[in-house]
């Protein structure tokens, strides 16, 4: 049973460069909202918003200066790997030196999965991707939409409690971004997991989302998530 | 882990270096004049000329050289494997082997003088430019290329206006590299040089501390002088590399990207360039040939080269693994005290070093000693090495792995390992190369047989016996070669 993922009054303080490339400028981001089990929340905001940044703080690899991001009771107090997050990445993230079935089975291996159920498994993930003829390629020979099949299918074999998508179709042509996000939707269905997807434009929202958040600028440097 | 470093840096170089100052300059009969003593400061002038004679040859012969690798539009800038193997020998050879193979090529009547010295380090560090010069063009993005032939850029122009201005970093590390190991080479001078009146601060050092009595102010001088040179040096690169920074984008580490060769005439240029560098080793493949081909070897004499051989092995593992230990700390510890060790150790005379340590009541002798102190010299290079590979990391792989549910730990050792090990595996197969062919620590050292055979060499060679020297030589050259070979190997395996 999966909970609602809780962002409460978080404030987020990074430094990026400035445009001149002369020291530093500080940046606050502020979030506020929920995401229920089985919903799917897309957050639009221009680049440089800092989107990704906040969704690298949901999953634990950067600090927040104040608030709490929970999902369940102790959940902010676990080691990020046992978090089950599901985090998919603009470029997919493939480990370069395993093929295509080592980068699903290294999923399932890093859950303790034995290694015949692992090779059951991804081989049927393979097949259900129509990757089957390709197991044992390496990753550099796969089309970029071949390789957001793997990791998005590789995101859900660890049976994940919550599910960031950061951009992963922008480099996707427009055929391809419309199967890969008929993709998400269906495998959400089937585990249906608070699911958070960065998106910068319009392009499938309505198909993938059940709700839509923009961030907000305020008061010079100041981002603002939250539900209106 | 900070602990542990900072006693590591006080036992090492703190407090051994410490001792050896107060005992040059503050006991009793010894004197801060020696420093500008005439003939410790025409020492410093003899060496630095030496090193800015052989470094500015080596590049600017690596420079000329690597016009046709560089400048032919049609094809890669990426040398083969077999040149790459070629190229590297010249840095991973036994100074041993190549100051004897630099000495059958010039003849007795060009022996023994300075230009010879400056001759055979320009020689073996030529060919090792050239491989910077071109892997730095191959790391260069292959669209700045097309678009400087597209907007009219013929092959000199190419060379001359777009890689030579993109890759003046390289050049200046390059320069700085070659000076830095002419200023410290031992055994070419020593060899090549055939002693005094050829004498460098490195040579005066070793003759200072070990003939007679040791002359503790004046080799507390001349090792002073040789670390203001270093320091200095490193001052006038890190002044000039933060101009260039500024000025422009800094490489990226070299992808050996391909882009296909066609066949051209500086395809010819390219084998002419290579070629000449195989001829050069010729000597070299003689003396290994008449190894193999000598028959009825007397017992007692290959009892005494296993001997040796035994002792090198051992030594060049210790070497590598001391190496490995502290590219560990230097990595994960990431502590600022420590890391100033990169620059103790590389501007301090091995035997100096080897000297403070007993001076410090280390009480060190035989191989466990040489092993050690190789390893922290060599750790510098290592680490430099190693750097951009470390700095390469893609966050998103790591924190993938950590998302799918791997500790920090498993995330390291299954990403990012596979990715270093290559790299790893090829500078401790080089620090294993260096250590076979070190003799000045070794000279410290050891004071009984066996000795490792690179020592054993030298003292042949010191004794004018040539032909033993280039027999046991053979041995060291196969080893220098396999050391390239497999450098190569792990290069082509890191970019697959």
């Amino acid at each position: 049973m999966s909970s609602t993922l809780i962002v409460e009054k978080v404030q987020i303080e990074i430094s990026r460069p400035k445009q001149a490339l002369t020291g530093s400028k500080k940046i606050v981001i502020r979030a506020d909202f929920q995401v229920a089990p089985g919903d799917r929340l897309a957050i639009q905001a221009p680049s440089g918003f800092g989107k990704s940044t906040l969704f690298r703080a949901i999953a634990g690899f950067i600090p927040v200066q104040s608030g709490r991001i929970l999902l369940e009771p102790g959940w902010d107090l676990l080691p990020i790997h046992q978090r089950k997050v599901g985090f998919l990445f603009q470029d997919a993230a493939l480990f370069p030196h395993l093929n295509v079935r080592e980068n699903l089975e290294y999923a399932l291996r890093l859950q303790g999965v034995g290694a015949e159920e692992r090779r059951a498994r991804a081989e049927a993930a393979l097949a259900r991707i129509g990757l089957k003829n390709q197991a044992e390629q390496s990753t550099d020979s796969l089309s970029g939409g071949e390789r957001q099949r793997i990791a998005l299918s590789r995101t859900w074999l660890i049976h994940p409690k919550l599910v960031l998508l950061d951009e992963p179709f922008s480099a996707l042509d427009a055929g391809l971004q419309r199967e890969m996000q008929d993709w998400v939707v269906e495998l959400h269905r089937e585990n249906p997991v608070p699911l958070l997807w960065i998106t910068h434009d319009s392009s499938g929202l309505e198909r993938v989302a059940t709700r839509k958040m923009e961030g907000r600028q305020v008061e010079g440097d100041v981002r603002i998530f939250a539900a209106s | 882990m900070k602990f542990v470093t900072l006693l590591l840096a006080l036992v090492l170089w703190g407090y051994p270096l410490g001792k050896m100052v107060f005992l040059g300059f503050a006991s009793p009969g010894a004197s801060l004049l020696a420093l500008v003593d005439p003939t410790v400061l025409s020492l410093v002038l003899k060496s630095l000329a030496q090193a800015l004679a052989s470094s500015a040859i080596a590049l600017g012969a690596g420079l000329v050289l690597s016009f046709p690798f560089v400048a032919d539009p049609k094809s890669s800038v990426s040398v083969g494997r077999f040149t790459r193997f070629i190229f590297q020998m010249g840095f991973l050879m036994a100074p041993t082997v190549s100051a004897m193979a630099g000495l059958s090529w010039l003849g007795s009547q060009y022996a023994y003088q300075w230009s010879a010295v400056v001759w055979v380090h320009a020689w073996v560090n030529t060919s090792w430019v050239i491989l910077s010069i071109t892997d730095a063009v191959a790391g260069l993005p292959p669209s700045e290329r097309q678009a400087a032939i597209l907007m009219g850029s013929g092959p000199y122009r190419l060379f001359r206006y777009w890689a030579i201005p993109r890759i003046r970093m390289t050049l200046l590390q390059s320069f700085l590299q070659v000076f830095l190991l002419c200023l410290a080479s031992f055994t070419i001078v020593a060899l090549v040089g055939g002693g005094a009146p050829v004498e460098t601060l490195e040579t005066a050092l070793a003759w200072k501390m070990r003939l007679g009595v040791m002359d503790r102010s004046g080799s507390m001088a001349i090792a002073l002088w040789q670390g203001i040179l270093v320091l200095l040096c490193f001052g006038i690169f890190s002044r000039i590399s933060k101009n260039l920074a500024e000025k422009q984008g800094t490489s990226r580490p070299s992808d050996f990207s391909a882009e296909g060769s066609a066949p051209s005439i500086f395809r010819n240029f390219r084998t002419a360039v290579t070629g000449f560098f195989v001829f050069s080793w010729l000597p070299v493949l003689v003396w290994v040939g008449k190894a193999f081909q000598s028959t009825g070897i007397d017992p007692g004499l290959a009892k005494n080269i296993s001997q040796s051989m035994a002792v090198s092995f051992g030594i060049s593992i210790l070497s590598a693994a001391v190496c490995a230990f502290f590219l560990v700390l230097g990595f994960f510890a990431k502590d600022p005290f420590f890391m100033s060790t990169l620059w103790v150790a590389s501007g301090v005379s091995p035997m100096f070093l080897a000297m403070s340590w007993t001076e410090a009541g280390l009480e060190l002798s035989g191989p466990w000693s040489v092993g050690i102190a190789q390893g922290f010299l060599y750790f510098p290079l290592a680490y430099r090495f190693l750097q951009p590979w470390v700095q390469a990391k893609d966050p998103k792989l790591i924190w993938t792995a950590r998302s799918l549910g791997a500790s920090a730990w498993t995330a390291w050792w299954d990403v990012e390992w596979p990715r270093l090990r290559a790299p790893v595996l090829s500078i401790l197969a080089v620090a294993a190369a260096f250590s076979w062919g070190e003799t000045s620590l070794s000279t410290w050292f050891f004071q009984s047989d066996p000795v490792p055979v690179s020592l054993w060499v030298s003292r042949l060679a010191g004794n004018y016996r040539f032909d033993e020297a280039q027999a046991l030589s053979a041995l060291l050259a196969i080893l220098g070669a396999t050391a390239s070979f497999l450098w190569v190997r792990n290069a082509r395996k890191d970019r697959n």
